[in-house]
């Protein structure tokens, strides 16, 4: 029995530790198992690929033509990977990001968790690969307790915080019992805003661009005035662009001069 | 009383009839003569420049950003000098940039000798990481050093592919009094940085398959020009029953032979001007009939693998004859043909 | 392209691929502008090498060309020497300046070359995950220095200090900082026109954050940035003091 998985998602959102948390944990139901990225020079802002192959043979090469299980976490990522999926490809992909009939053309067999959805709940978007990590390895019935001690092996000092432990932890078992969906799909809520924000009031006027901005937060630990703060809308990079209190902002340029993707101002009116 | 000319000096003076503009080398035997005397000449003509580097690496990237900006520019080294040629060689493959280096081989590995060898073939053919594609031409006399210098320079530029003339020490530094008749029109040359329309280049693919595109485009440019730019020299082949492959001072060495014993011992020489694009078409054609081909050569197996290739396929004896970093007399040589023909 | 890009910027080019939070994105938002104010944008030719700064090939409506590692000095040198009219430009990072690169940068702040070198110094290679350079200071962990950089290895490399102990009157020699853009712009405005006006050398290093191989949030980044300044000292370390033919 072989398994070759192929994921896909953006750089940043832990695609590779989902990757070889799997390779890790497959041998409690394989022989053998291998991991490759697939990478480029960019660190962040290209898609994030990983060849998983989890076989009772021996493998020799690490990647192949066909993938028969994609995990696919970002649109973005689709035209890189399209050469590796055909009809026997079974697709999961993120519902609370991506609407299926992305993949109406591949007549491939898709299922779907809104796993970004469920971390949103749990409190930490950043678990959500947790939640991918658990439903993956129950599809090819690896063991759950080995899967977790890889988790926790792989994630190892991210986990050092008692908090950050829970969410993880209720992250997987979340994604362990989740039902993955085959028809009636979650919304696609957790979209990126790709407008321009633009918000007027107390004599100022702030721009914001979703398009540019990558979530970096340079812009609100520059604020004076705390005017700035996290707020839950998406931008294209998949983290989360500010929000302005124009109330407390008092026009001082700081974000507009520190922003390194040139993606907030703030002007008086 | 008469003119001499020595080989480094026969370079420098193709290099001002092609209107090159700036060099950019390190002091390095044999090919040091050049730089001086380029040098000699910016300094009484004031047209051209020059700077003396901290090492070839920095010569030949110096190269790569001068010929940017439309002006011809060349370096030129030797051995261990040749060896730090091949990072900015690499980059002038992959960007197409009309690079002239002109290579004074010595014996290596390593300091080796100064004087001479054929040893540096595959480094100047094949020493990119990568598929890069260079014209690699070698010159036998100092005549040849002159022409096939301009020839450099027409080549790069017309072609887009780094090109390397490869001569020897004892060629750079042997004088001759034969006229060179030199050349009066400069090669043309245009602008890659354009002000108008400025171009963002780069060397550095994220993803294996457009990676793969861009070398692709290279290749068929390296296709549809080689065999305009592969040349070869026959010498008495037709009328022969044995074949000397053989280039540079070597072929020379050999083409003194033919004029001894050609007609007694039935040999002939097929000399490649070229040694990439190797003339495969014209070596094919030369050997149908022979006996017997000698590959000679002052290296090990560095001119006979690439002839191997190129004969690949077909049914003939071929002898190698090498002498790595040494020279041969052409006497030596019908005493080892003969030898092996018993 | 909206109003808060430099007109000088590549529209085809937005969104940057460098990191959320990338210091090399402020030094060219920067740069960009100081090309918009001096007008250079047609003669400037722009070198990059291998490494972050590579993520710049096409940040720039400008003549681009990225190099190879170390080598991006050489090449603006032999460019600048065919077209001494432009103004050429060499955008370089820590690890490709002071490690690979530095033979050539000695030796072109000695011949007086009049060419612009912009280094921008994250103390880290940071490209191929974070390994130590000649900057990393005592004691830092990264990827090659797992118990943090080990004190026989040396403090950092003090390198504008380094390039000025070289004695030439004629270059600019400065370190700024992403601390302090306004001080950034004057700073590069001024190693553009010691290349224009005095045709002589000028090397700029930036004071820069790495968020992702720092592993540092926004707040922590700048922090860092502080301390660094402690031991590299931002200021002019040396200029020429009256206009050089």
């Amino acid at each position: 029995m072989t398994k070759k998985i192929l994921f896909v998602g953006e750089g940043g959102q832990g695609i590779q530790t989902i990757a070889k948390t799997i390779a890790h944990a497959a041998d409690s139901h394989y022989q053998h198992s291998s991991y490759i990225p697939s990478f480029g020079v960019e660190q962040r802002g290209t898609p994030s690929i990983a060849f998983v192959i989890v076989s009772d043979e021996e493998i020799h090469y690490p990647r192949f033509e066909t993938a028969d299980i994609l995990v696919i976490l970002q649109p973005r990522g689709l035209n890189v990977v399209e050469q590796y999926i055909d009809k026997s490809t079974q697709i999961i992909f993120d519902s609370s990001i991506m609407e299926p009939s992305l993949f109406a053309k591949y007549r491939s067999d898709i299922s779907a968790i809104p796993a970004t959805a469920i971390a949103h709940h749990i409190g930490n978007p950043r678990v959500f690969n947790v939640v991918v990590t658990a439903v993956v390895a129950r599809m090819i019935e690896i063991d759950r307790i080995e899967t977790w001690k890889a988790i926790v092996l792989l994630l190892g000092s991210k986990l050092k915080d008692n908090s950050l432990l829970k969410q993880n932890e209720d992250a997987y078992h979340s994604g362990w019992q989740f039902e993955l969906e085959k028809s009636k799909f979650s919304p696609a809520d957790f979209q990126p805003e790709t407008r321009n924000i633009i918000k007027k009031g107390y004599g100022k006027k702030a721009i914001i661009m979703p398009a540019k901005c990558k979530g970096c937060n340079i812009c609100i630990s520059k604020c004076p005035v705390r005017a700035l703060s996290s707020s839950t809308t998406l931008n294209a990079f998949s983290t989360f662009i500010p929000e302005i209190d124009l109330e407390k902002c008092v026009a001082c340029g700081n974000c507009t001069q520190f922003c390194p993707d040139n993606a907030i101002s703030v002007t008086k009116e | 009383m008469r003119n001499h000319i020595t080989g480094n000096e026969a370079v420098v003076l193709a290099a001002i009839d092609a209107g090159a503009k700036l060099m950019f080398g390190y002091p390095i035997t044999p090919a040091t003569e050049i730089l001086e005397g380029w040098i000699k000449y910016a300094n009484e003509s004031k047209k051209v420049g020059y700077i003396q580097t901290e090492d070839e690496i920095a010569a030949g990237f110096c190269v790569n950003g001068a010929v940017l900006a439309g002006k011809i520019a060349f370096t030129a080294s030797a051995g261990p000098g040749h060896i730090l040629l091949q990072d900015s060689l690499s980059m002038a493959e992959n960007m197409r940039l009309p690079y002239v280096a002109i290579v004074m081989q010595r014996g290596g590995p390593s300091t080796g000798t100064v004087n001479f060898s054929q040893q540096e073939v595959n480094l100047a053919a094949f020493g990119g990481n990568g598929d890069g594609y260079r014209v690699v031409y070698s010159a036998s006399s100092v005549r040849e050093l002159y022409d096939l210098t301009y020839k450099s320079f027409q080549t790069a530029w017309k072609y887009r592919f780094p090109t390397i003339l490869l001569g020897d020490g004892y060629l750079a530094k042997m004088s001759t009094d034969l006229a060179i008749p030199r050349k009066n029109k400069t090669v043309s040359a245009t602008k890659i940085f354009d002000t108008e329309h400025p171009v963002n280049l780069r060397n550095c693919f994220s993803t294996e398959e457009s990676f793969g595109e861009y070398l692709s485009d290279h290749e068929a440019a390296w296709r549809k020009f080689a065999p305009k730019i592969a040349e070869s020299e026959k010498f008495f082949v037709d009328e022969s029953k044995y074949l000397i492959v053989a280039h540079g001072l070597v072929a020379a060495a050999a083409k003194e032979t033919i004029v001894k014993y050609g007609k007694t011992d039935h040999i002939g020489l097929f000399r490649p001007i070229t040694l990439n694009p190797f003339d495969q078409v014209a070596l094919r054609d030369a050997v149908v009939g022979k006996k017997k081909i000698f590959v000679i050569e002052s290296a090990k197996n560095q001119l006979s693998h690439i002839v191997k290739y190129a004969l690949s396929g077909l049914k003939i004896e071929i002898i190698e004859i090498s002498k790595p970093a040494q020279g041969f007399t052409s006497e030596e040589i019908i005493t080892k043909i003969r030898k092996h023909n018993g | 392209m909206d109003k808060l890009e430099p007109r000088c910027r590549k529209e085809a080019a937005i969104p940057h691929l460098f990191c959320p939070g990338c210091g090399h994105a402020l030094v060219l938002k920067t740069l960009g502008r100081v090309i918009d104010d001096m007008k250079i944008a047609r003669q400037t030719a722009f070198g990059i090498d291998i490494g972050c700064s590579l993520l710049a090939w096409n940040f720039f409506d400008i003549n681009t060309i990225q190099t190879h590692h170390g080598r991006t000095a050489p090449v603006m040198v032999g460019y600048k020497m065919a077209e001494p009219k432009s103004v050429a430009l060499a955008y370089v990072g820590d690890g490709a300046a002071y490690a690979i690169g530095l033979q050539s940068i000695i030796h072109t702040a000695l011949r007086n070359e009049p060419i612009t070198m912009i280094v921008v110094n994250n103390e880290n290679y940071a490209m191929t995950g974070g390994q130590m350079s000649p900057e990393t200071e005592t004691g830092v962990i990264t990827q090659t220095s797992p118990r943090g950089k080990d004190m026989n290895l040396g403090a950092g490399l003090k390198s504008p200090e380094l390039i000025s102990s070289l004695g030439n009157e004629k270059a600019f020699i400065a370190r700024g900082s992403v601390a302090n853009l306004v001080e950034l712009n004057k700073l590069i405005k001024k190693a553009i026109e010691n290349q224009t006006k005095n045709n002589s050398f000028s090397f700029l290093e930036v004071l820069s954050i790495c968020p992702t191989n720092w592993r540092t949030n926004a707040k922590d980044s700048f922090s860092r940035l502080e301390s660094m300044s402690k031991y590299y000292k931002t200021g002019i370390i040396s200029e020429t003091t009256k206009e050089v033919n």
